[in-house]
């Protein structure tokens, strides 16, 4: 049991003994934390929020609630300043702890060896009564004397007991041990104030006036020692002046060398003892900083109310002044200013790693080599993310026109580079990963045209970045809107970027999907019928597959004719050389034959297209020439490439040079193309065992293609190509 | 009880900030008056005056003869409201009634117009029935002593506007000096975050070059050396903390975006987004903000939604910064990954706001706030280091390099007992320079016999006990 305890003498019925030990029940430990802790949330509320706040009322009620939860089961809930500590039900908690640290702070100073909360308590009697010790505290921490230190106006639900002294001057009445100091058998005092030394009866005490001022007065300068001890280190006289002096004078006519019988004492207070204690009155009156001699005055101290109180009690109540002195050389000085700031523990838990170890943590983090990438066009990056994010949600106009501006800003930026570039090209991609809706192209417009205004050099690049990210089978959706940006004309820094763009583009094979030039048709190039010098730029066969859907445009009109010549000029294979010159010029029923030779780009080999419509040109070419027109040089090489295609009509048109004759006699045909003929005719074969040209000729299959035929260049900065189109 | 009154000065002024944002019979602005009056009390009944007197001096709160730093920094429009009265501080006395706190948080939000005297002054405040709060004349700068006519005296009985310089918790006189010239510079941006918030909260434009100027002038008068001015502050109630947080990201984030190398523009981007970057709780339930316990699920979301509602203010603006609009959507995003708001991975990482988050942990843990108390930098780092996954490491890093195991400002007592102030955090993390204010002996070191140390060379001294300034000002009213 809790040396306190044993003397505290409380209203009502005794309560039920508690376990000491604190190694048992771990429920018991917790309640005593729940305890504690809300009488720790009940004293830092008041510091920070008024009393009606919404927040103090709060925390008040779960705090009241605990206390009420804990005091359902008991008759009161005590908690005592034990040696480094507080005890509850029990339990103990270091002084350091979480949950004791500060109450702690508050009774030790006090002197205080219980805190009683008893039944029906609220939390506004509870924090009245912390607000009253508070104010003791404060005063304390004021005072440059030794000052009687009173309790007052606590309400009746909660009361302390001090611990500085409990002893009780024994009586003849009173058990050894202790016991009522009223005699008897009735049990302990019910009075808590009877302990006081202030307020000990004085039927309690030694025997004569002076020796119970000598006995009030030691004890209030040991109760003052135990409360300020710094002061009393520092202090070169104490109220009781030096010896001979003030009211600690007394030993020389009181108890020193008087008989019990002679002064009346009682007699199993040994005359040396109370001599002791006058000597002691005496010399701590005149308290030097002495470590050493202190001591003793603590052990003859020790020795004298050994004899009068409970020796437990003397431990705990000298043990705070013998460690004050051993450790005042090392004692915290007060810092400057602690006029306002009281000295007090520092609250914060135990580092858990050294300087040294918590700098090696620090140096041992992974950081990337060099310094930090522009943070600023890092942040125009971000921002330009979250512009699109937002206008995918469903933005109001105020927002949607913030978020214009916004991008506006950022794309317009002089500093707009790789970071902001990404950012877009992220973001268009993402837009171009599923089939776009309006709302999706309206993100897409919002990004696309001040790009297209503010940094048409960017314009290519960023597309290219957009293709490189989508997956193949998504880079259909971003097709027609890549094709429109090229036809309306492209700025390029770096040529590799752009025919990397290229290649990507002419990988899809658009002229299978007819919705992609539907899309196409919609946008501004086509409706404009705008046609950029991009188109005729790169080397065959890129953007051929593009031009092949383009051809079948509502843009043919406009792009045959350029078409034709530089088809001519390129001269992507023999025989698409001779039907574009058997052909002389673009003719709009001619499409599918461009989109033939399109199709065909540089590959040798012939496409099924190709020999079919190129037969069929040819032989119509011959069959229909002008009688003045048949010495043109590509007749030649038309009549030679009958005889490897085979059309349908070959036979007829060969036929034709070989046979006819002008003015009944004369051949109408130049002698080298007659002699062609005939060459092409035997190459025919027998009529029925002509076999398909196609066969013949190995024409090219062009579903099993190969797939780097668009491969990006080197040095266009991409990866490896990626998979065929879908 | 210098708290006491400080706090009741910063939660006058909150209730003209208010003010501003409601009106007079709002809930929160009745709260806010029915606090004040309960503190109001509480003091009288704590110091036995009549009346509660603060002066305003060159543009700064003064009480018993010294400079009040943190109301000077948090009451800016109480310091203006002065200034159009024409007066020279205020007297609260006895008797003062939540209606009469309501009409003078009236005035200071809605005067927009100087009166001519003091005298009109007090005729103003008898019109608007404001009977218990007498405006004060201004202090005579004169060698009269304490007590004479030509002193501002309000009240034979309370405390005389007096000059005196005397012995007062705080910094030593010689770091005040370094104080004072920035307390304008804080004032104003105490004042610039308040004012987002109003504005935030009744869906008007926010000035954002309101806070980039005050970020460029940040940027201009502080180094890393700077004592950190903001966290001398104490905060009554959640409102101001939330303020002064902001401002205090503001001088955290350009200390470490100084440490990364960033130029100065790109410094006073991060200022005005470290402050701008909570502009999202403006619309925050306040239920949900000041609640005690834990959140539920659904509070929660809401509560993290501040961060995209703050950027959706910003971008609605049309002409807000990158790094501010970024700063506010993603202060709150992991380095992991993890974090809110919830951001697509095609979204690039914003730098601004990678600083604001470790800023704005590093600031959470060494500030003293109404429900806990302020760890050191130490213990912070600790803490950080220990969730490195967090935070980008460059600048979590450059934040442990730039402020120290020992900011500048923070008391220390070296092993062999003289005690000071740092003066500079130092290369090494533990080995600051030193301001010796007092010696082993404890004697105070008058101003021209105060010296510094450098640790790092002094090698035979450590230092043996440290106190952040929050912590010292946290500590020091623990109830």
């Amino acid at each position: 049991m809790s040396p306190f305890e044993l003397n505290h003498r409380a209203a009502g019925p005794p309560r039920p003994a508690e376990p000491d030990d604190p190694a048992v029940d771990p429920a018991c430990h917790r309640e005593a934390a729940e305890v504690l802790l809300a009488v720790d949330r009940l004293m830092t509320v008041g510091t920070y929020y008024e009393p009606g706040h919404a927040k103090y009322r709060a925390v008040s009620r779960e705090c009241e609630a605990v206390l009420h939860a804990a005091l359902a089961a008991r008759q009161g809930v005590t908690i005592s300043l034990v040696e480094g500590g507080l005890a509850v039900f029990g339990q103990r908690f270091p002084a350091g702890s979480r949950e004791a640290r500060r109450l702690y702070s508050l009774m030790d100073p006090l002197g205080l060896g219980l805190l009683e909360i008893h039944p029906g308590v609220t939390a506004d009697e509870f924090l009245a009564a912390l607000a009253i010790l508070q104010e003791r505290r404060n005063a304390l921490a004021a005072a440059t004397d030794f000052e009687e230190i009173r309790i007052q106006g606590l309400p009746t639900t909660v009361s302390v007991v001090t611990r500085g002294l409990f002893m009780r001057t024994r009586n003849p009445d009173l058990p050894p041990g202790g016991g009522s100091p009223t005699g008897g058998a009735e049990g302990p005092a019910t009075d808590p104030t009877a302990m006081d030394p202030h307020l000990i009866p004085a039927e309690l005490l030694v025997q004569g006036a002076d020796l119970q001022k000598c006995e009030r007065e030691f004890l209030k300068i040991v109760d003052g020692l135990v409360k300020t001890p710094a002061r009393s280190l520092n202090r070169g006289g104490g109220p009781g002046g030096g010896p001979g002096g003030g009211p600690g004078t007394g030993p020389s006519s009181g108890p020193g060398g008087d008989s019990a019988a002679n002064t009346g004492k009682p007699a199993w207070i040994p005359p040396e003892i109370l001599g002791s204690i006058s000597e002691i009155v005496a010399a701590l009156g005149g308290t030097n900083s002495d470590p050493l001699v202190f001591e003793h005055l603590i052990a003859h101290a020790r020795e004298a109310l050994k004899a009068t109180a409970d020796a437990a009690v003397v431990d705990l109540l000298f043990e705070n002044m013998r460690r004050e002195v051993m450790t005042q050389g090392s004692a915290r000085p007060q810092l400057v200013g602690a006029s306002r700031a009281r000295k007090r523990r520092n609250p914060e838990p135990v580092f858990t790693m050294t300087a040294a170890e918590l700098a090696g943590a620090f140096a041992g983090l992974e950081i990337p080599a060099g310094p930090l990438e522009n943070p600023a066009a890092l942040d125009r990056a971000g921002a330009l993310g979250l512009c699109v994010l937002q206008l995918q949600g469903e933005p109001g106009p105020d927002l949607i026109e913030g978020v214009r501006l916004t991008i506006n800003r950022i794309v317009g930026d002089k500093g707009f580079g790789g970071p902001e570039r990404s950012a877009l090209a992220a973001a268009v991609a993402a837009i171009f990963s599923r089939e776009p809706d309006e709302a999706a192209l309206t993100v897409f417009e919002m990004l696309w045209e001040p790009l297209r205004t503010m940094q048409p050099h960017a314009v290519g690049p960023v597309w290219l970045e957009v293709w490189r990210r989508l997956k193949p089978a998504h880079r259909r959706h971003a097709w027609p809107y890549t094709v429109n940006d090229i036809l309306l004309g492209l700025a390029w820094r770096n040529p590799l970027e752009a025919l990397a763009l290229y290649g990507q583009v002419s990988r899809v094979r658009a002229s299978e999907d007819a919705r992609l030039l539907y899309v196409l048709e919609s946008l501004p190039a086509l409706k404009e019928g705008r046609i950029g010098k991009e188109v005729f730029a790169p080397p065959p066969p890129l953007l051929f597959p593009v031009l092949q859907v383009l051809i079948g445009s509502s843009l043919s009109a406009k792009l045959g004719p350029p078409l034709h010549d530089h088809l001519l000029k390129l001269q992507t294979h023999p025989l698409a050389v001779v039907m574009l010159e058997a052909a002389t010029e673009y003719h709009p029923g001619n499409r599918v034959v461009y989109q033939a030779i399109l199709e065909q780009g540089v590959r040798e080999k012939l496409t099924p297209r190709m020999v079919e419509l190129g037969g069929r040109l040819l032989t119509l070419a011959i069959l229909r020439l002008p009688p003045g027109s048949r010495t043109e040089p590509w007749l030649a090489d038309a009549v030679r490439w009958l005889g490897k295609l085979a059309p349908r009509d070959a036979t007829d048109a060969l036929n034709r040079i070989v046979t006819e004759k002008k003015l009944f006699v004369m051949p109408a045909w130049p002698k080298e193309l007659r002699l062609a003929a005939e060459q092409a005719w035997l190459s025919l074969g027998e009529e029925g065992g002509r076999s398909s040209a196609a066969d013949r000729l190995g024409a090219y299959d062009v579903e099993n293609e190969d797939p780097d035929i668009f491969a990006e260049p080197v040095g266009s900065g991409s990866p490896a190509a990626p998979a065929q189109e879908g | 009880m210098a708290s006491r009154f400080s706090d009741l000065i910063i939660l006058i002024s909150g209730g003209i900030n208010q003010r501003r944002l409601y009106f007079d019979d709002h809930p929160r602005v009745r709260e806010q008056a029915r606090a004040i009056i309960l503190r109001f009390e509480d003091v009288l009944q704590q110091t036995g005056e009549t009346g509660f007197f603060f002066g305003i001096h060159k543009g700064k709160f003064v009480r018993n003869g010294k400079f009040m730093v943190g109301p000077s920094i948090a009451g800016r429009n109480l310091i203006e409201l002065a200034r159009q009265l024409a007066c020279g501080g205020f007297l609260l006395r006895r008797g003062l009634t939540e209606d009469e706190l309501l009409a003078f948080f009236r005035l200071g939000a809605v005067l927009n117009a100087p009166v001519n005297s003091l005298q009109a002054a007090k005729d103003l405040f008898l019109r608007e029935g404001i009977g218990h709060i007498d405006p004060a004349p201004h202090f005579q700068e004169t060698a009269a002593p304490a007590g004479s006519h030509e002193a501002a005296t309000i009240d034979p009985g309370l405390i005389t506007f007096d000059f005196e310089d005397g012995p007062a918790g705080g910094p030593p006189p010689s770091l005040q000096k370094e104080l004072e010239p920035l307390l304008p510079l804080f004032q104003t941006m105490f004042s610039a975050v308040e004012s987002n918030t109003v504005e935030a909260a009744r869906d008007q434009s926010l000035d954002l070059d309101r806070n980039l100027d005050a970020g460029q002038e940040l940027v201009g008068r502080i180094d890393p050396q700077t004592i950190d001015i903001m966290n001398l502050m104490r905060y009554p109630d959640y409102d101001s903390f939330t303020v002064g947080h902001g401002v205090r990201m503001a001088t955290l984030s350009v200390t470490v975006g100084r440490g990364l190398g960033w130029p100065a523009h790109l410094l006073t981007e991060l200022a005005a987004a470290a402050m701008l970057h909570d502009v999202g709780k403006a619309k925050i339930p306040a239920d949900i903000l000041y609640k005690p316990g834990a959140l539920t699920d659904e509070e929660r979301r809401v509560a993290e939604s501040h961060a995209e509602i703050g950027a959706r203010m910003l971008l609605a603006q049309g002409c807000a910064r990158p790094a501010i609009i970024a700063g506010a959507w993603g202060h709150h995003l992991r380095h992991d990954g993890a974090g809110y708001p919830v951001t697509p991975d095609w979204i690039r990482r914003s730098p601004t706001a990678a600083v604001l988050k470790v800023c704005d942990v590093f600031e959470a843990l060494t500030a003293a706030r109404p429900y806990k108390a302020p760890l050191s930098p130490r213990r912070a780092f600790e803490i950080m280091i220990g969730d490195a996954g967090a935070f980008d490491p460059r600048i979590l890093t450059t934040l442990f390099a730039t402020i120290g195991l020992h900011p500048p400002g923070s008391r220390v007592e070296l092993s062999d007992g003289s005690r000071g102030y740092v003066r500079e955090s130092g290369r090494n993390q533990d080995r600051p320079l030193v301001l010796v204010t007092t010696a082993p002996d404890g004697r105070d070191l008058e101003i021209n016999d105060q010296f510094l140390v450098d640790l790092a060379e002094e090698t035979n001294l450590e230092v043996a006990d440290f106190q952040s300034v929050a912590m010292e000002s946290c500590m020091a009213e623990d109830f």
